[in-house]
This record gives structure tokens, sequence and C-alpha cells, in this order.
């Protein structure tokens, strides 16, 4: 049966970042997958041989911005384990705090988006609507919705203020409704079922041997989370859950998300309760040489940081691995026997940060025919979905909720 | 010390000779060996101690390139660095993509930032470069001078 | 005044590329089609190819590997147009400007490919929405 390739990329209206995929299908099913990255590789690491240890944390956390803070966490938890450094215990409840604030937003930017790529675009607009007071108080304790610049080697930049509590706490209860709201509309919704159940499954065995992290390994079933496997800042001084679940399809990766939100809701809540007056931050002198390992829960999984020092002002060598350059190499495994209408909603399952991974993988050029571009593509996972409300013919649960958030009855 | 199931492990079965073993605290072992043994002693940490493998670092360093192979091990709370040291001109290794999909990208990323080659991957294609970056400039290796940008 | 130059100060039609961001200003960008900014109520509305579009919003600061794609892009983009460099990314490269992989700024990229290019330029690390908004209301009324 003849192949043909169809290109999804490297500027896509939907996908925010530059990538290329081909994917080879025969007829509609998908049989290899090649990626291109490299589109967005700005030489982080080098640069941050130039920098002093103290001017990192602002250059990593321009990695990616939606896990902005991860990588400042990672990076200070290397530098804190190469130096034995302890940071005193109300920095470690505010890094909670801050890390747990991004989750937040990062899975509503996730829900929206993935409602979009499946037609329901309601969803996307209210998700991201209720993703705006999250921001809000991001700029009330740093100063900035993205980019919190809030980390450093030893403990945290900026306190946190008892007068703001109570806005936060008040964030917390709305934001709390709005999960709840999605939750129960996406969990029960027939379409979205049909949409994702069984689609893009990632078996336990391919989890593992593609080394696939957060999220996409936890809806494999596999409880891995570097929060409780390798606790920083405070998390083994609050009560939370790792969030699982059995399947490893579309469906078993959102669940996971959804269900994430309400623990990041209750950390938050314990450590505001349980933080102390307090310093905020450990005086360094210098870092001695050495190396140090540190990695950190990102909302789409471990990014890992390593920093070798030589006793100097700048590190020698300062490796960075996010997420998805792990997860995002699963595509072979969860894309190849699908449907193409499926691969844009399956590739987003992963919830790809390509910034981080520096612009994904490697497209070949072989020369054939091109059948449709990427936005034919997004065109054909809503029309699916558009087709399969119809056969259904009845108003499903996320319908009933587009409706009340449209008259604003919420 | 830590009282680590997976380090225990490895001091007493790693298939290959140990050179030297630092602990630096409880939750981060650093263990040499020579290049020769890389594909068997991942294996083991992978197969028989059930790690997995968060990336690989490469440092170059005046006597050689520095790789780490970082294991995490989630029960143990532990990560054990599995590192060697490989000289240069001409630095190679055995490439463990031939059984760990994982280390697929880790290894082309390497190749193209360091210029490691590493013996047997399965698609050596450049990764992370431009089409136009000239072959055999590896940014971070320590004679890299800048590139003309015009 | 043409009538192209009419509809894009009216109406303008935009398309969004990211070079070689972080994603913190795209995702601002998104932001501003959701209801808190909704710039849909004044006309602005994203579209899927560049050669419907009255502005390319850019964000990121430009490298190698995606240079060529992005002259090729803009050459595909209908005239007049307006190129809006979001962030402060393609105003100068922040910090990224030493990197061996880096090609920016954004207009100095620009203006090799056409020298009367006309470009507005949005600060911040990210803009925020409404910053974007009223970069866009300016450069627009200055036209």
């Amino acid at each position: 049966m003849k192949r043909t390739i169809v290109p999804l990329g490297p500027f896509h209206p939907l996908l925010e970042e530059a990538e290329c995929y081909k994917l080879y299908v025969e007829g509609e099913t998908v049989v290899d997958i090649d990626m291109r990255i490299g589109y967005m590789h700005r030489g982080i690491e080098k640069l941050s041989q130039s920098k002093t240890f103290d001017q990192v944390p602002f250059l990593v956390e321009r990695i990616c911005g939606i896990c902005s803070t991860s990588h400042p966490i990672a990076y200070v938890n290397a530098m804190e384990d190469l130096a034995g450094i302890q940071i005193p215990e109300r920095a470690q409840y505010i890094r909670n705090i801050i890390a747990e604030l991004e989750r937040l937003h990062s899975h509503f930017l996730w829900v929206g988006l993935a409602g979009h790529f499946i037609g329901y675009d309601t969803v996307f607009m209210w998700a991201w609507k209720y993703r705006e007071p999250i921001l809000d108080i991001c700029e009330l304790i740093s100063g900035n919705r993205n980019h919190y610049a809030m980390m450093k080697i030893g403990g945290v930049r900026r306190d946190l203020k008892e007068e703001d509590f109570p806005q936060i706490r008040s964030m917390l209860d709305g934001v709390e409704k709005a999960a709840n709201l999605f939750t129960g509309a996406v969990v029960d919704d027939p379409v979205i079922h049909a949409r994702t159940k069984g689609v893009g499954i990632l078996t336990k065995e391919d989890a593992i041997a593609y080394g696939t992290l957060g999220p996409t390994v936890r809806g494999s079933g596999i409880a891995d989370d570097i929060r409780r496997d390798d606790p920083y800042a405070a998390y083994n001084k609050v009560d939370w859950n790792v969030i699982t679940w059995e399947g490893g399809d579309v469906f078993a990766k959102a669940a996971v998300r959804l269900l994430e939100n309400f623990e990041s809701i209750k950390i938050i809540r314990q450590s505001l309760d349980q933080m102390r007056p307090g310093p905020i931050e450990t005086e360094v002198k210098a870092i001695p040489p050495g190396e140090g390992v540190g990695h950190a829960e990102a909302p789409r999984g471990e990014v890992f940081h390593y920093v070798r020092s030589d006793g100097s002002s700048s590190p020698v060598r300062h490796k960075v691995r996010a997420p998805s350059f792990s997860n995002i190499p699963s595509f072979k495994a969860t894309c190849v026997g699908e449907t193409i209408a499926d691969v844009a909603l399956i590739s987003a399952a992963v919830d790809p940060c390509y910034c981080c991974t520096e612009r994904m993988a490697v497209v070949e050029r072989r020369t054939d025919n091109v059948l449709m571009t990427g936005a034919d593509l997004v065109r054909m996972s809503r029309e699916r979905t558009k087709q399969i409300k119809a056969d259904l013919g009845q108003e499903t649960p996320l319908d009933k909720l587009a409706k009340r958030l449209q008259k604003g009855d919420l | 010390m830590s009282n680590s199931a997976a380090l225990a492990a490895v001091k007493e079965k790693l298939p290959v000779k140990i050179i030297e073993i630092v602990e630096h605290n409880p939750a981060r072992a650093y263990v040499y060996i020579e290049p020769e043994g890389i594909v068997e002693a991942s294996r083991f940490m992978f197969e028989q101690c059930k790690g997995r493998l968060a990336t690989v670092s490469g440092v170059d360093t005046r006597s050689g390139i520095d790789l780490l192979y970082h294991w995490m091990f989630a029960r143990d709370h532990q990560f054990i660095m599995i590192k060697t040291k490989i000289k240069k001109p001409f630095p190679e290794i055995d490439s463990i993509a031939t059984f760990l999909p994982a280390a697929n990208w880790i290894e082309r990323e390497l190749n193209d930032i360091l210029g490691v080659v590493f013996r047997g991957h399965p698609d050596p294609r450049r990764i992370l470069m431009a089409d136009d970056w000239p072959e055999g400039v590896h940014p971070l290796a320590r004679d890299f001078e800048g590139i003309d940008k015009e | 005044m043409s009538i192209k130059m009419w509809g894009l100060k009216k109406s303008p039609w935009v398309y969004h590329v990211a070079l070689s961001p972080c994603n913190n200003c795209d995702i601002e960008i998104l932001d501003l089609l959701t209801p808190r900014f909704d710039v849909e109520r004044f006309g602005m509305k994203l579209v899927g190819s560049p050669r419907h579009a009255d502005a390319l919003v850019v964000t990121g600061s430009i490298n190698r590997h995606v240079l060529p794609r992005f002259v090729e892009l803009y050459k595909q983009t209908a005239k007049p147009c307006v190129v809006f460099g979001i962030g402060s990314c393609s105003l100068s490269s922040t910090m990224f400007r030493d990197s061996y992989s880096i090609v920016g700024p954004l207009d100095k990229v620009v203006r090799q490919i056409d020298p009367n290019a006309i470009i507005a330029y949005v600060p911040g690390c990210p803009p925020k929405p409404e910053a974007m908004i009223l970069g866009v209301v300016k450069a627009l009324s200055t036209l």
C-alpha cells in the first residue's frame, strides 16, 4: 500500500511552538512517525557557563514559560546538593506553594488546549478564564504572571506576606470549584470517552523503556513522582497523594492531570497553614568544587539538572534535561497504529513542552506525496468529535457545562 | 552511608569492575567504571535493578570526556551515577540505545554537542543543531571557539 | 489609504509565529483570545495562514534552524503587513544574544529581507496582555 507523508509543522497555528512531525500513513493509519527538533535550541547549557551561579536561575527560568519555576527549583536543588546547603523551613514551604501554583496553571492550560483539539472551544475559553486568578496570585506574590524569579541558592528571593493569605485562600476556593466542574463533566462525558479511551495507549513496558515521566507515565499506572521519590522543598511535610490511572490512553493522562489539581490545592493550603515566621534564605558564601544533581517534578514530569563546579563563580558544566525530551519519543509507541485524526490529540496528551525539549525530533526528508497539512489534521480531529456527537444525538455533560458557562451561571 | 538496596546490589553484583564508589550523600552515589563495561553495567542497572535512566551528562575535561549515566531509584530515593571517562581525540563508547529506547535521543544529543560517537546507535542522526551547522563542530567541547553568525 | 490598510487598522488578522521562544509570550498571546481580554471584540483574529494575515505576531529570539523558514514565511505574508515583535527576546534576544545558535534580533532579520518593513515592539518578559493590546492599538493608530 502506498505510503504517504503528512507533515505537521514547523509553524502550526495550534501548536505554539515550531516542531515538525512527519507522519507516514497507509490509508488512514499511521505506520511511522518521525520528528525533527532544533527549532528552539538556544544553547542554554553553554550560556550557563558564562553566568555566575546567582544569574543562572534567571537564565533557566526562561527555558520554558510554562514550567517556568520547575527549572530554577531543579537547579537550586542541584546546587544545594553540590554544596550541602540546607534551606530554612519557611523557604521550603514557599517553594511548595510556588511550584504547586505553577502546576495548577499549567494543568488548566492543558485542559483548555485539549478541549480545543477535541472541538470544545468553550472548554478552552473557560479553562483559561479560570486560570487567570492563579496568575493574579502569582503576580501578587512575585510581581509577574509568569517567570517569578523566586528561587535562589539557599532559599527564596521574596517572602509571602501574611496579609495576602486570605486572598490566596479565596483564589484556591474558586479554582477548586472550577476544577470540580471540569473534572465532573469530562469524566462522565461520552464524547470524551469515545475520543480518548483506548486511544494512544502507552503500555507499562513502553513507558518504562522510553523513560517517560510525569502524568504521561502516571497515566500508565506507574507511580513515579519526584515529590515523593526524592522529596525537596516541603513535600514530605504535607499530606498528599500521587495520582495514577490505569490504561495508558489519552483519557488516563487527562484524568491524572485533572485529579492532580486537587492535590496541588491541598498542598498549597497545608503549606499556608503550617508556615511559621522565620528566615527565607541561608547565606551562601561560595560554592566549593564538586558536582550536584537536582531534579523537580514539573507539571510535565521530571526536570533534571546536573551542575559541576571547580570552585570559581560559574558552572563548569550545566546539563539540563526537560521532561518532554523523554516523553516525546514515546510517540513512536503511541501514535503508530492509530488513525490520523487522533494524532493531534495523542501528541497533546503528552503535554509536550517543545521549548523545554529544544524543539523536537527529527524528520527525514523523503520525497513522497503530501496529502494534507497540520491544520487539516486538527480539523479532522474536531470533525470526528462532531460526528460522534451527532451519532450520540443527546446533550452531554460537557455540553451542559458549556451552556452554563456561556450563561455566566457559575 | 545509605542503606539503599540498589546501591548494595551494585556493590555486590555489578558485572564490571568498580574503580571507585563515592557516596556524596544518602541520595547521591557515583560509581566509576571503565568505558568498555558500559553496556553490561547499564543492562544490570535497567534490567536487574529496575533503575530509570534520567539522562546522560557529558563533560569535556582536559583528561577526556566524563560521561555520567544518571540512574534513578525511586524506592531507594537515590540517584546512582555510573561514571566513566573516554579518551580524546575521537571519543567513542558503545551505545546503550540498542536495548534502551530512553537512551536514543540522549546519545544523539551528546553526539551533537560534544562529538561523542556511540557505536551501534540505531539512528545516529543530527538532533539539535541546525541543518546548516557545520559537521565536526561541537559547542560544548573545550576547543569550541564560536561560530560565524553571518 | 488603501482598502487593505483600512482593513488592517479596523480589524487586523494576525498570524502567530513562534521563533525559538520560551513560550511564555505565546501563552500570553493566546490569553488575548480568552474571556478576560477578548481581543476578538476589537476585530483581532488569529488566522491559520500567513497569506491571510495583516500582522505577524512574532515571539522568540530566532535561531539558525528556524531562520530560513521564517524568511520564507515573511515572503509569503500578504503585504502591507505589520510585524509585531512581542517580548524582550524578539527585541534584543536578551540573555540569549551571545549564544552560538541565536541569529536575532527580529528587526535585524526582517530588515535584511525587507528594508521597509513596518515593525512594532512590545517589550516585557512576558509583556502583559494589556501591554500587548496597547502596543497593537498604538501601532495601528500611527499607520
